[in-house]
């Protein structure tokens, strides 16, 4: 009984000195900026892709992703893998930004969370008198506020480009806006 | 513990499906695809997997506190997913069991979406009874060993053949009910009741038919609750059996919130028939068997509250109380060994959320006054 204790004793010290000695938090995984496939010329009208963390594995959850992803995509398309959702749109058409992101953001899956929102899509920069930046989706007329750091080359008022940009705002369940992380002329 | 191995020409089957779904993967990877294309091909075939080491002293399956310790690779499992369209596809795993000395098809079915929110599904499927037989990857769960509750009461993991649906009604509900291949009651046992009927999806035996059916309700406010029936005969025509019926009510609640993990479930067996399975089997099986455990859990670590923290660190407490002999047939007298109780406490470390080092104690005491306690030591992986 005694060497029973002990173990116990002993396993817990070793699994509370790893915890304890680990990094304050490990490294975050990959997220969604790392996992974008690149542009290319059969890129569709506009992609969402969800960086996810948390449990994927299993067949109910997955099903369950699918679903409740799907039911606030029409006219988009599903594709998903282990640590990412990804959501296309072929042809020009309002894209359901909010929708699609809360439909896993407000999850109720037992470990499941999204860290990571990117989108990319065909579209118009354009400035307003106070110098505020939005992008406009191409034929859609749908808008976002954008902010385009000083490394990204900004594209001329009015010029059709293909914008790749973090999504910010879901969090707290405000106004959505978009950084630019990668500006791709003429698509 | 486990199911006793069973080398029949369906392994072998299982076995080449493996191997050539590794091919297939292997090819996929290597053929040249034509520019453009390889887009729209990519990701149709993913992996998906978990596994368990155990250390158990001594070891499970025994109240004999002399018994020898034991160390196991208890469980590795290996599933893939194949998107034949957006709509179609193949979901599978295959678990090799301590150490590949047993090798079980987990589930393998095909969904097929009639709409967003609901699929038809069909093949080797996970019966939607209880919390855990669907969530049974280890890292989801505090303990070494699975709650005792969702072995002897509510067999885990536990797939049938047959076909069903898959569907959610908003976001808070969600539903499976599916039309099975029954369970088999000439393998059914007196310390583990209905476990052993499981056809494990192996040249099941299809006389006897089962309805099973689960609702989920969860809030984001961190509430979850379930309901789970099973119904459906059992005898599969064997000589002897007569009529045989199995019925299996299971309610499920969770609460997860500040680092808190609270969970119960409450899981009742009723066998129709238990006198003749009784008389058949040599076995002093009941009529009605009943579980139920409360489980609390807090994260020390507080990953929840985090939005970039991946560790958490678990103190966990149960307590389980489950009778395989709750009621009898008239003539037969409950085995008071039957009667178990089990408190497991211990610890869970998660340096990610897929991985989780776990160390735990059980006390067991049974009807007969007997006692035993266990040390479990465990590292658990899934992807």
């Amino acid at each position: 009984m005694f060497h029973r204790a002990a173990l116990v004793v002993a396993a817990a010290l070793l699994v509370a000195t790893t915890a304890l000695a680990a990094p304050a938090s490990a490294p975050a995984p990959a997220a969604v900026p790392a996992a974008v496939p690149a542009a290319s010329e059969r890129a569709p009208f506009a992609r969402v892709f969800l960086a996810l963390r948390g449990c994927t594995s299993c067949s109910h959850c997955r099903t369950t992703i699918r679903q409740m992803v799907r039911s606030t995509t029409p006219g988009g398309e599903m594709k998903f893998s282990d640590d990412r959702v990804e959501v296309r749109y072929a042809t020009p058409r309002q894209v359901p930004l909010r929708q699609v992101i809360h439909s896993l953001a407000d999850n109720r899956l037992h470990d499941l969370s999204v860290v990571d929102v990117l989108f990319e899509a065909r579209g118009t920069f354009a400035t307003a008198k106070n110098g505020s930046a939005t992008f406009t989706l191409t034929e859609t007329g749908q808008t976002f506020p954008l902010s385009i750091g000083a490394s990204l080359a900004r594209p001329a008022d009015g010029a059709s480009v293909r914008l790749v940009a973090l999504v910010n705002g879901w969090r707290e369940n405000a106004a959505l806006s978009l950084v630019a992380r990668e500006v791709k002329p003429g698509a | 513990m486990t199911r006793p191995t069973r080398r029949s020409p369906a392994v072998g089957f299982i076995t080449n499906l493996a191997a050539a779904f590794t091919a297939a993967a292997l090819l996929h990877v290597a053929a040249p695809s034509f520019a453009g294309a390889a887009e729209e091909s990519e990701n149709r075939l993913q992996f998906h997997g978990y596994g368990e080491f155990h250390y158990n002293n001594p070891q499970t399956g025994t109240m004999d506190q002399s018994a020898t310790s034991e160390a196991d690779v208890h469980r590795f499992v290996l599933g893939w997913t194949y998107d034949f369209t957006p709509e179609i596809r193949l979901d599978a795993e295959l678990d090799y069991e301590h150490a590949a000395r047993e090798l079980e098809l987990e589930y393998a079915h095909i969904d097929y979406d009639l709409s967003p929110t609901l699929s038809l599904r069909f093949g080797s499927l996970l019966m939607p009874v209880g919390p855990l037989n669907e969530f049974h990857e280890p890292p989801l769960y505090y303990s070494v060993e699975r709650p005792y509750v969702q072995r002897s009461i509510i067999p885990t993991s536990w797939n049938e053949n047959g076909l069903g649906v898959v569907g959610r009604a908003g976001t808070a509900l969600g539903y499976r009910a599916y039309l099975v291949t029954g369970l088999n009651a000439v393998d059914f046992d007196g310390a583990d009741g209905i476990r052993e009927g499981r056809s494990g999806s192996s040249e099941a035996k299809a006389e006897d038919l089962a309805g099973v059916a689960r609702l989920e309700y969860a809030t984001t406010a961190g509430l979850s609750l379930g309901a789970s029936g099973y119904y459906g005969g059992a005898d599969q025509s064997e000589p002897g059996l007569g009529d045989v019926k199995v019925g299996i009510v299971a309610l499920d609640a969770r609460f997860r919130r500040g680092g808190v993990d609270l969970r119960g479930v409450f899981a009742r067996d009723f066998l129709d028939g238990a006198d003749s399975v009784a008389v058949v089997t040599g076995e002093n099986v009941g009529e009605a068997m009943q579980g139920f455990y409360a489980e609390a859990a807090y994260d020390l670590l507080r990953r929840d509250a985090k939005p970039e923290a991946r560790r958490s660190f678990f103190l966990f407490a149960r307590y389980e109380r489950f009778d395989t002999n709750a009621e009898m047939p008239t003539g037969l007298t409950a085995n008071p060994a039957f009667d178990r109780k089990v408190i497991t406490g211990g610890v869970a470390y998660l340096p990610i959320e897929k991985i989780s080092l776990k160390a735990d104690f059980e006390h067991w005491e049974d009807g007969t006054d007997a006692t035993l306690n266990r040390v479990n030591l465990g590292a658990a992986f899934l992807f």
